[in-house]
């Protein structure tokens, strides 16, 4: 049972962990990809078809 | 001797002054005389240049004034929503990450920490570009089914508060975790310890250790928050600005104090007198929340 939560606590701990440092992070990934577009492809969002 | 003692210090004194008259001039003409001035100006009535002493009539325009009423509603929202969400989430970041044992911690932290060294004004536009109408937050969550429409994060106010909201709480959460963790940091694991053997289960240990013994830097940490969201200006500013000229969301929705003292001053016809009482305000609102958040979280014995 104490081995369980254990697994559980770490699980969720890198799970939210990981999910916060991407949220972080992914503005800049965007500002990097919308970057290497012109205004043209941002305006239409052509930069985020890439993503999909 | 004594004279000489006497001469020493008047030396000591004489070069003393000398040394830190440079930086009691500037910090004079820079911030005492602008505050000084700005109180008296809050007491002028009267439209750009053309302005003459007008008693408390500045005070008694607040009460009329249904605009800075609104501006005041949606700071006061900013606040109470805002600050603690972010300052939760932080201290729970805070405590994940205290674990020497967490594999890529320095990693994690690094990456939570990004988002307050980014620039105020790009990354307002940032969030605007994602969060527009057919931005990538809304293709996102039509595509994930998450929502079987767009969001009107621009258009609706309270889409446009949460908006301005999640901007504030992603730039500065890590600012403040980082607080939190250096305080985590700083007390003594034989606690802990203790506290294990003697069978306190680890909510216990976050709440009637950890937490009341981080009280210094909550307070720190949620005055300088309350600072930062009763002059919130940014964000409002650069996320919400429309082609039509407004600054300040749909129906206001997002119009803070800052912007209205902005409005006030370079939009509207210029009213300095009355938007430095707007100032005052602020002002008092920020030494009033920081003496009641001081007592909140006094140091009980």
């Amino acid at each position: 049972m104490d081995r369980l939560t254990r697994t559980l606590s770490s699980v969720f701990t890198y799970t939210f962990l990981g999910i916060m440092a991407f949220l972080s992070i992914f503005p800049f990934i965007w500002m990097i990809l919308g970057a290497t577009n012109n205004s043209n492809d941002i305006v239409t969002a052509r930069s985020a078809s890439a993503v999909r | 001797m004594a004279s000489a003692n006497r001469s020493l210090n008047r030396y000591f004194n004489i070069n003393g002054w000398f040394f830190v008259a440079p930086a009691a001039l500037l910090i004079g003409v820079f911030m005492v005389y602008p505050i000084l001035y700005s109180l008296w100006m809050s007491f002028q009535t009267g439209k750009g240049m053309m302005t003459q002493f007008g008693g408390l009539a500045n005070i008694r325009r607040l009460f009329d004034d249904p605009m800075f009423m609104l501006a005041l509603y949606n700071t006061m929202i900013f606040f109470i929503v805002q600050v603690p969400i972010m300052l939760t989430l932080a201290l729970f970041l805070a405590s994940l990450l205290d674990n020497p044992n967490l594999k890529f911690r320095g990693l994690i932290r690094t990456a939570i920490f990004l988002p307050c060294v980014s620039s105020l004004v790009g990354y307002a536009v940032l969030f605007k570009s994602m969060f527009v109408q057919d931005g990538l937050i809304n293709s996102t969550l039509v595509g994930l089914g998450i929502s079987d429409h767009p969001i009107p994060w621009m258009t609706d106010p309270f889409w446009a508060r949460v908006l301005i909201i999640i901007a504030i709480t992603w730039r500065w959460t890590g600012y403040n975790m980082i607080f939190f963790l250096a305080a985590l940091q700083n007390i003594d694991k034989s606690i802990y310890e203790a506290s294990r053997i003697d069978g306190v289960p680890s909510w216990g240990r976050f709440f009637y250790l950890t937490v009341p013994m981080l009280k210094p830097v909550i307070l720190f940490t949620t005055v300088t928050s309350t600072i930062g969201t009763l002059q919130l200006f940014d964000e409002v500013r650069n996320i919400m600005t429309s082609d039509a000229g407004s600054a300040a969301g749909p129906s206001n929705s997002a119009l803070t104090l800052s912007v209205y003292i902005y409005n006030l001053t370079f939009k509207f016809v210029p009213s300095f007198g009355y938007a430095a009482t707007v100032s005052y305000v602020i002002v008092l609102a920020v030494a009033l929340l920081a003496v009641i958040q001081f007592y909140a979280l006094r140091e009980k014995d």
